[in-house]
């Protein structure tokens, strides 16, 4: 998969770069929106993350240039502008998906791979974890043909700890995806763990559930093979 | 209440009032000049009548047997009457007038009488001369009417005009009562055009208002940019941090002390991130930047709120009622305070 890092913040861009790379993604990057105009028209990319706020040319503008120009890669806005009217904007010009900076970058990469599901129109819906099989189309979790009682939160959990297999998702960054910024920061790690308890429970009445792991003072894993 | 409204309210009531103290004072006044005429008139009679006496004596007039004499025209709206009196009356030589009643003829009249006594030839006699009232009552009654029913008609067709005029003359203020004040919910959305008026007051009242507004949005049009600038430098910097330390915890060569640690930075660094949204939700807020006509049904939301903290409270013992009635938390009230709730 190759993609386009738009975003003036060098830092930035090389933390995105060095997540995306590990993930197996083929990244480039472009500072500026001259240099990021030049190389989506020249290139080919799967996916585009592109900052609003560019020197020299407006991330809108470019966006614009790019859908009129016909170019398929899947634009998701990454900004610091967490206006509505900017939502609105981007996503009318044809932008697949909106992150307001600061984001993870396991979010990140969980909203590409949607991207992904819903642009290709692929038809395999299920999830495979041991046991278990996951149908992401109709959200229910089962085991053999029983579908397992899962409430909305820990069917997300799941889902959310399933794209990242093998990787230690910490607390905050599942409270992050899961809720977002409504609930308060004293409280989230609590909330993660009951709900992570009751999960649990809910897949041992069925089967083995030890694939998900704590890791002590970090969060959880969910190892797969 | 409006100003037309009050213009034309204190038009009516106040011409209400002219119309009830004029009605009250014209039965008055007409009275008063009718019994004026009346009197000179009866005085008039008196003078001829007693020039008769002096020139002809009372041979000139018939007396009956017992010396007095009654006159009354066919309609009995005038008479002379001349009595011989017994005692003189104090105010000898004096007449006075006054309105009685007579019957004449099994008919009772109403009069304007005038009495006076006079001596005639060594004799005390009174005449009294009258003047039928029922004709003068009758033009009073049709004077008062006629001048009621015009005054009615003028006041109905001057508080028509009086409405209309109110009206022309307001418009140009209701336009920017409405248009520019009541309508306007953002300024933004404001139109700085000048409505079209010839009276000085409201198009001073309009051009201020236009000014005060364009100062307004422009105002809001800083203020938005303050926030859009302060969003990107102090955003973008945490951004940086979060995605360093998200890189170095899936990091497998860091040592696992190290990546407590580091969580504990992520953690940090969410509560600095959180700080910084709610004042920038409040700034966006205060500058209207989100959306206001959006409706949400509370109570579902509370609902829901309820259930998907249902595990939560099991796991705790605690019961949820939900007495939900008024509508007027905001979500992110709700949530937070049902988690200190439960979480205590």
């Amino acid at each position: 998969m190759n993609v386009l890092i738009v975003e003036d913040e060098r830092q930035l861009s090389h933390e995105i770069e060095i997540f995306l790379t590990k993930q197996g993604y083929h990244c480039d990057v472009a500072f500026n929106g001259k240099s990021a105009s030049e190389k989506i028209f020249v290139n080919s990319y799967d996916f585009v993350l592109l900052d609003i706020g560019l020197p020299e040319h407006n991330g809108f503008q470019l966006l614009k240039e790019a859908k009129e120009g016909g170019k398929d890669a899947a634009f998701i806005i990454l900004t610091a502008r967490g206006s509505i009217d900017d939502r609105i904007t981007g996503l009318d010009l044809g932008a697949d998906d909106y992150l307001a900076k600061p984001f993870s970058l396991l979010e990140l990469q969980a909203r590409m791979q949607a991207i992904l599901r819903r642009k290709h129109g692929l038809k395999n819906n299920m999830i495979q974890i041991h046991e278990y099989s996951m149908d992401i189309q109709n959200r229910t979790v089962y085991f053999e043909k029983n579908a397992i009682n899962l409430t909305k939160k820990e069917f997300d959990i799941l889902h959310y700890m399933a794209l990242h297999k093998n990787r230690v998702i910490t607390r905050m960054q599942l409270t992050e995806h899961i809720w977002g910024d409504v609930l308060e920061e004293d409280y989230e790690s609590n909330y993660i763990d009951v709900h992570m308890k009751n999960l649990r429970k809910k897949l041992s009445a069925y089967g083995n559930s030890d694939f998900i792991e704590t890791v002590r003072g970090i969060g959880y894993r969910l190892n797969m093979a | 209440m409006k100003i037309q409204v009050k213009l034309s309210l204190y038009n009516a009531i106040s011409k209400v009032v002219i119309i009830l103290v004029i009605g009250a004072i014209i039965p008055v006044l007409i009275q008063k000049v009718a019994y004026n005429h009346l009197d000179k008139r009866l005085e008039a009679r008196l003078e001829k009548t007693m020039r008769m006496v002096a020139v002809g004596g009372l041979d000139e007039i018939t007396l009956d047997q017992d010396c007095s004499f009654d006159s009354y025209n066919i309609f009995k709206e005038e008479f002379v009457s001349i009595t011989p009196l017994a005692i003189l009356p104090p105010d000898f030589g004096k007449y006075h007038i006054e309105n009685a009643e007579r019957k004449i003829d099994e008919e009772t009249v109403k009069h304007r009488v005038l009495t006076q006594a006079f001596v005639y030839d060594n004799q005390l006699y009174s005449i009294a001369i009258g003047e039928g009232l029922s004709a003068y009552d009758q033009l009073n009654i049709t004077i008062r009417k006629f001048t009621i029913w015009i005054m009615v008609a003028v006041v109905v067709i001057s508080i028509f005009f009086d409405l209309l005029f109110a009206r022309l003359l307001l418009r140009p203020f209701n336009k920017i009562v409405n248009e520019k004040l009541r309508d306007v919910q953002h300024p933004s959305t404001f139109d700085p055009h000048p409505v079209k008026t010839t009276t000085t007051e409201f198009s001073h009242l309009d051009k201020s208002i236009n000014e005060m507004m364009v100062k307004i949005r422009e105002t809001f049009e800083t203020e938005r940019q303050f926030i859009m600038n302060v969003s990107h430098e102090i955003l973008t910097p945490i951004s940086i941090l979060k995605n360093r330390i998200e890189n170095m915890i899936s990091d497998p060569g860091i040592p696992d002390s190290v990546v407590e640690r580091m969580v504990d930075s992520q953690k940090t660094l969410s509560r600095l991130t959180k700080v910084v949204r709610n004042l920038l939700y409040i700034s966006r807020i205060e500058n209207a930047q989100y959306l206001k006509n959006e409706s949400a049904d509370l109570q579902m939301i509370v609902q829901e709120i309820f259930e998907e903290l249902e595990e939560l409270t099991q796991g705790k013992g605690i019961t949820v009622i939900n007495e939900w009635k008024d509508e007027f938390v905001l979500l992110h009230a709700i949530y937070p305070l049902s988690i200190h709730s439960f979480s205590i």
